[in-house]
C-alpha cells in the first residue's frame, strides 16, 4: 500500500517544518560577552608577559651580538667599556632595572590598567 | 564589518571585535552543540569551549575556507570530544535504528503542521537518531549547508552524506505514519 501524493506531500512539509524549527533552549544573552571576558583574562595575559620577555631577550641578544662584534674587531676598546662598567656598576644596574621596570609598565601594567577601567566603565 | 576584517581586528587585539564574531557565529555552534550533546546544561559550556579553540587558533585560519565552515569544523570536533569524554555510548552508531516497516496511510488528521504534540514526539525521534545522522540533518536542514560545506566539517564523503540525509528523512517518516496510523 502506498502513501498517496498528497499525503506524502504533507508528511513532508511537516517534517520539514521540524528540521527546521529552532530547539526550544537558547545561549544565555549575554554569551558572547562572557565568552570575550574569559578569553582575554586568560589568554590575552599570556601574550601581554611573552611579549614582555621577548622584547627582553632580543634587548639582552642585542647587547651580546654588539660585545661579540667588538671582542672580534676592537677588543681592547671592549676592554675599556667593560672597565667602564665595572666602575660605574651601581648606575648601570639602576639603568638595567628602570629599563626592566619601563617595559614591563608598558607591555604588562599599562594594558592591565586599560583594560581594567574599560571593564569598570562599561559595568557602569 | 566583514570575516576578513573581524580576523584582523582580532589578531590586532580589538576585544570588540572578537565579540561580534561570537555573536555572528554563536547561533550555528549552539544549534551543532545542542544537537550533539544530550546534557542541556553541558551545551553553554561547550559552546564557549568552541569560541575559546576559534580564539587560540585564529591566526592559523588561512582563509581557504569560509569562516563559518572552520568553525563549524572546530565545534564538530569539539562536540566529539566532549561526548569521548563524558558520553562514549553516544558514539556507538547500532545500524539498529536503520530497521522499520514501510507503512501507508490514506488519512492526516486536520492542521498537521499546527499539531504540537506531533512535533515534539518527532524532535524527541531527532534526538535519538544516531550522532553523526543528527549533525548532519541539522548541518543541512537547519543551517541549509552545501553537501560540499558539510563534508568539509564532518570530513564525510559526499555520496555518504545524501545517503544520510535521505535515511533520516525515511526514517522519520516512517516514525510519523506509525504515530499517527496509532492516533487513527
Amino acid at each position: 500500500m502506498k502513501t498517496n501524493d498528497n499525503i506524502d506531500k504533507q508528511l513532508d512539509a511537516f517534517l520539514d517544518s521540524v528540521l527546521k524549527a529552532e530547539p526550544k533552549c537558547n545561549l544565555s544573552s549575554e554569551f558572547a560577552e562572557n565568552v570575550k571576558s574569559k578569553v582575554y583574562n586568560t589568554f590575552v595575559w599570556k601574550h601581554y608577559l611573552k611579549e614582555f620577555f621577548i622584547s627582553y631577550a632580543v634587548g639582552i641578544v642585542v647587547l651580546i651580538l654588539a660585545f661579540a662584534i667588538l671582542s672580534f674587531t676592537n677588543a681592547a676598546y671592549l676592554e675599556n667599556i667593560i672597565a667602564y662598567i665595572i666602575t660605574y656598576k651601581r648606575i648601570f644596574i639602576i639603568a638595567l632595572t628602570v629599563s626592566m621596570v619601563l617595559l614591563f609598565y608598558n607591555h604588562i601594567l599599562l594594558n592591565f590598567m586599560l583594560y581594567y577601567y574599560k571593564n569598570k566603565l562599561s559595568k557602569e | 564589518m566583514n570575516d576578513a576584517t573581524l580576523i584582523t581586528q582580532i589578531l590586532k587585539g580589538n576585544q570588540h571585535a572578537f565579540t561580534r564574531l561570537v555573536e555572528k557565529h554563536q547561533k550555528l555552534v549552539f544549534h551543532m552543540i545542542v544537537r550533539m550533546i544530550k546534557q542541556e546544561e553541558d551545551v553553554e559550556d561547550v559552546c564557549q569551549e568552541v569560541f575559546i579553540k576559534v580564539f587560540k587558533n585564529l591566526k592559523h585560519f588561512r582563509g581557504d575556507a569560509k569562516l563559518s565552515t572552520w568553525i563549524a569544523k572546530i565545534a564538530y570536533n569539539v562536540g566529539l570530544n566532549h561526548l569521548r569524554k563524558h558520553d562514549k555510548a553516544l558514539l556507538v552508531m547500532s545500524d539498529d535504528f536503520l530497521a522499520y516497516n514501510q507503512v501507508a496511510i490514506d488519512r492526516l488528521p486536520d492542521k498537521i503542521l499546527e499539531n504540537d504534540e506531533l512535533k515534539s514526539l518527532i524532535f524527541k525521534e531527532i534526538n535519538d537518531l544516531p550522532i553523526l545522522y543528527r549533525t548532519v540533518a541539522t548541518l543541512y536542514y537547519l543551517e541549509e549547508l552545501s553537501y560540499s560545506e558539510i563534508a568539509e566539517i564532518t570530513a564525510i564523503k559526499q555520496t555518504t552524506l545524501r545517503s544520510y540525509i535521505s535515511r533520516t528523512r525515511a526514517i522519520l517518516k516512517q516514525k510519523l505514519i506509525f504515530v499517527l496510523k496509532d492516533e487513527n
